[in-house]
């Protein structure tokens, strides 16, 4: 805005410049015609118009300046102010110094021709001929003056008063004076009879008196004008003579005065202007070279002033451009004028509005697709089924938070990566992503399959349903995959089952029992006796077998039923460390080959749960820990219990070690579901029972090979604040 | 290293005007006495009109010698003030018809011809009992500085002329400035 201002203020101190340099030209071209105004007014003007012109050639290098300084930063449009500056310099001047060139000539011819030799010659012949006409009169006064002079000579001192007068008026002169040689006055006569006090001849004339020649000249006389003085010696006669001598002073006819002053002023005139004549020229020169560069120096001017408006807009098209390729599209460009590039600017303005527009629509459509995201990316994220959305390429661009759970990873080791890299990565998840995969490359549109990872707490069952998008030419553009663990739900329904057969094996099992057993103790007691001895033993037993094996029955329908018994617990809050050593302490006395190695923290917290149950999950698991002993060679048993903080969880972790062959690989996947033991007398429930019941307490279980010894190991955590 | 160089330069060109002006007119001697209590100077002075402006006189061209008399008061911290000033302004022309000069003096209008050239000269470079001003004017307890100066003014020259004269030598006729204590 400063700038702006400036330059108004530049170009309007260069307008008023050049009005009044105008003006003054016109003034000096005034003073030429005019010999009074020149000189009063020359000199001032010479001077005012130099400043001028001064002035004028500051504001050209200013400018000149600022454009080098433009160029050097390659601001937009100093080219284009260079070009349109040297063509308006080059079409201005190029005219003006033809015509300069011409005046020039025409000025020197023109003065040249004021002056001829003819003229000249004529003038000087004229002076010359007045000077010949005055000196003929003259010599003619002098012959006269000198005969009066010899007249007087003979007269005496005493009678000249007498004389002089009537020789004055007789001779026709207006004064006629005696004087002593060394110019004082001895008598006078004169016409006027105002004056009082004659003229007396200066120095040089005395002088020439003295070498007796005689003096006649035009002279100017004061208060008389022009008049012819002719001065002589007297010649000394008799005794008492002194050496005088003689003026007379002789008037010019008014007429010959007039004509000789006239040849004079002529003459004088003629040879002050040719004298002048270089002088004029030069002062004419300079008019004209002054008139000259203040066409150029106006017409340079002007050329940067008009660059300049007229680059103006194309400037600011150029930045409006550079502004739009930057992204500010409110550009808005001041319309310059009604012209073709006012309407250039005008559809400038036009096209920045209509990209303006579309800019905030194709944003609106942005922040509805946004929107429309985030509103997909909550339902996503608030979906309990894990989805992925992968490309054509098999690269997974989208999932939700669920996926992620159901992976049980982090959502960004999801997200952007290839299903390969995945698998890489995470092992575990090798039969989800093989799934994928395989029906991917089949390019099945709608597929739906259930598969199973293995857990080292259990396996996870998981529901795949996959689509597939199309673009609109039918292409295959992405994949939708949508899954569900359902391990829940498959093992509820499995645990449904197993505690209904558990149920009625139990039910149907458990109530015969009672009456083979009771028969066969009846069977017992009444032949036992009374047999003979051959039959005795066999009898023995027989019945003892029966009474053992129904016995065997009873404990594992009872087993049966406690699995099948529903959940009736009696929370509360109880020490762990207590049960842990309560069971160490039976086990320990139980088995007194073992060495059992405890590692229990005292200050482990207080948990809330079922105490019997907690019980018998730890007499279940110590009893397959002591039977797995019995099947390894070394009998050691490892059982410690800490705190420990698991995904911000606090739990208490229990493990139990022993020392027997391992888990049996064969049944590594399916070891905790029911009837499933390696034991030869094992109902294959008590690894079952252990995981319904920390189920029922939040917690996890899971069974894991020693890495470094050899054994199972049985890993219990259960949650501290549940 | 330029400055010096410009300053070496306008020095020259300042002293070169002052030789050209002590070659063109000097004031050999002034003599300023009281009579009836009126100061009057009287100055003895060589004035060699150059060799342009000779031909310029004889040629038609009139100009004008002046005689600047200046009477400057002293002062302790400030620079001299002037205190009187007298200028005699003679006017001198060539008659060609006569082949006299004319000398008007044009304070007082006295016109005086004279044969040649040297004559008219020496009648303008002789003053001769120029009216000052009062001895009553001087202060006892002041000191007072007297100066004259011959010059030939540019300004009474024919106006085309001008322009040339202020940078030429052969119209740069002046004397220095002549100084005495009064």
């Amino acid at each position: 805005m400063k700038i702006k201002k400036g330059s108004k203020l530049i170009t309007l101190i260069g307008l008023c410049l050049f009005v009044f340099m105008l003006s003054s030209l016109l003034m000096m071209s005034k003073t030429l015609q005019n010999s009074e105004l020149f000189d009063r007014f020359y000199l001032a003007l010479l001077l005012f118009n130099t400043l001028g012109l001064v002035s004028l050639s500051i504001l050209i290098i200013l400018n000149l300046k600022r454009l080098i300084h433009q160029l050097k930063n390659r601001v937009i449009g100093s080219r284009m102010t260079v070009r349109i500056v040297i063509l308006f310099s080059l079409l201005s001047v190029t005219p003006v110094l033809v015509v300069y060139y011409f005046s020039l000539d025409f000025l020197h011819r023109g003065i040249d021709s004021w002056f001829d030799l003819r003229i000249e010659q004529a003038l000087d012949d004229s002076l010359e001929l007045s000077r010949l006409a005055l000196d003929v009169r003259m010599r003619e006064l002098l012959n006269t003056t000198e005969k009066i002079a010899e007249e007087l000579g003979e007269s005496n001192d005493s009678e000249l008063p007498f004389y002089i007068n009537q020789i004055r008026e007789r001779i026709n002169a207006n004064e006629l004076t005696l004087l002593t040689k060394k110019g004082v006055i001895v008598v006078s006569s004169s016409k006027d009879t105002k004056s009082l006090v004659p003229n007396t001849p200066e120095e040089t004339i005395l002088l020439q008196l003295t070498q007796n020649n005689s003096y006649i000249g035009i002279d100017l006389i004061k208060n008389k004008g022009l008049m012819i003085r002719a001065v002589v010696n007297l010649p000394a006669t008799g005794i008492d003579k002194k050496e005088k001598m003689m003026q007379a002073l002789y008037p010019i006819s008014e007429r010959m005065n007039q004509l000789a002053a006239n040849v004079q002023t002529s003459f004088i005139e003629y040879q002050e202007l040719s004298y002048l004549r270089e002088q004029l020229k030069f002062s004419f020169i300079i008019i004209l070279t002054l008139v000259l560069l203040f066409s150029v120096f106006s017409a340079v001017w002007a050329a940067f002033y008009s660059a300049r408006t007229l680059s103006a807009p194309i400037k600011d098209l150029a930045q409006g451009t550079r502004d739009i390729a930057k992204g500010n599209y409110n550009t808005k460009l001041p319309v310059p004028s009604n012209d073709e590039l006012g309407f250039l600017v005008a559809s400038f303005n036009d096209m920045t509005d209509k990209i303006s527009q579309a800019r905030d629509t194709a944003k609106n459509s942005q922040q509805e697709a946004e929107s429309q995201q985030i509103y997909l990316e909550t339902i996503l994220s608030r979906l309990s089924s894990g989805v992925i959305v992968l490309n054509k390429n098999g690269e997974i661009e989208k999932s939700n938070i669920s996926a992620a759970q159901i992976l049980q990873i982090e959502i960004d080791a999801l997200n952007q990566k290839n299903i390969d890299n995945i698998i890489n990565t995470f092992p575990k998840l090798t039969n989800f992503f093989e799934c994928i995969s395989n029906n991917i490359s089949e390019k099945t549109y709608d597929w739906r399959e259930q598969i199973t990872l293995s857990e080292k707490t259990g396996n996870q069952i998981i529901m795949i349903n996959g689509s597939i998008l199309t673009s609109s030419n039918n292409s295959v553009s992405k994949y939708i995959i949508v899954f569900d663990e359902i391990t829940a739900l498959v093992q509820g329904q499995r645990d449904a089952v197993w505690s209904e057969i558990a149920r009625r094996l139990a039910h149907e099992i458990k109530n015969p029992l009672t009456p083979i057993q009771l028969a066969a103790e009846r069977l017992r007691n009444k032949y036992l006796l009374n047999s003979d001895s051959n039959n005795v033993e066999m009898l023995d037993r027989m019945t003892n077998t029966i009474i053992q094996q129904v016995e065997t029955m009873k404990v594992m329908v009872n087993d049966f039923s406690d699995y099948a018994r529903s959940s009736d617990s009696k929370k509360e809050e109880i020490e762990i460390v207590h049960l842990l050593q309560e069971g160490v302490d039976l086990f320990s006395n139980m088995n007194h080959g073992s060495r059992i190695e405890i590692d229990i923290k005292t200050d482990l917290p207080k948990i809330y749960g079922d105490e019997k149950k907690l019980r018998q999950v730890l007499n279940n698991l110590l009893t397959n820990a002591i039977d797995a002993n019995a099947m390894g060679h070394d009998n050691s048993l490892k059982i410690s219990a800490k705190v420990a903080n698991i995904e911000d969880n606090e739990i208490i972790e229990i493990r139990i070690m022993d020392s027997g062959p391992g888990i049996d690989p064969l049944v590594e996947n399916n070891l905790l579901e029911p009837y499933i033991t390696t034991k030869e007398k094992g109902t294959g429930l008590g690894l079952a029972i252990v995981k319904k019941i920390i189920d029922e307490h939040s917690g996890t279980f899971w069974l894991e090979n020693n890495r470094e010894e050899n054994g199972a190991c049985a890993v219990i955590r259960l949650p501290v604040n549940s | 290293m330029k400055k010096i160089n410009i300053i070496s330069i306008i020095l020259l060109i300042v002293y070169a005007n002052e030789f050209v002006y002590a070659d063109g007119v000097n004031i050999n001697s002034t003599n300023i006495y009281v009579d009836n209590s009126i100061f009057y100077l009287d100055a003895s002075s060589e004035l060699n009109l150059t060799e342009e402006s000779h031909k310029a006189l004889r040629q038609g061209i009139s100009f004008e010698i002046h005689a600047d008399f200046q009477l400057l008061e002293k002062r302790k911290w400030l620079w001299s003030k002037i205190v009187f000033r007298k200028k005699l302004i003679y006017k001198l022309e060539h008659k060609p018809l006569t082949k006299n000069f004319l000398i008007t003096n044009l304070n007082t209008g006295i016109v005086n011809y004279y044969k040649n050239l040297d004559a008219a000269v020496n009648a303008i470079s002789n003053i001769s009992k120029m009216k000052l001003f009062d001895k009553n004017r001087l202060k006892n307890n002041k000191k007072y500085i007297a100066r004259i100066r011959l010059y030939l003014d540019i300004d009474s020259l024919p106006s085309p002329l001008r322009p040339r004269a202020y940078f030429s030598s052969d119209w740069n006729i002046s004397s220095q400035w002549y100084r005495w204590e009064i």
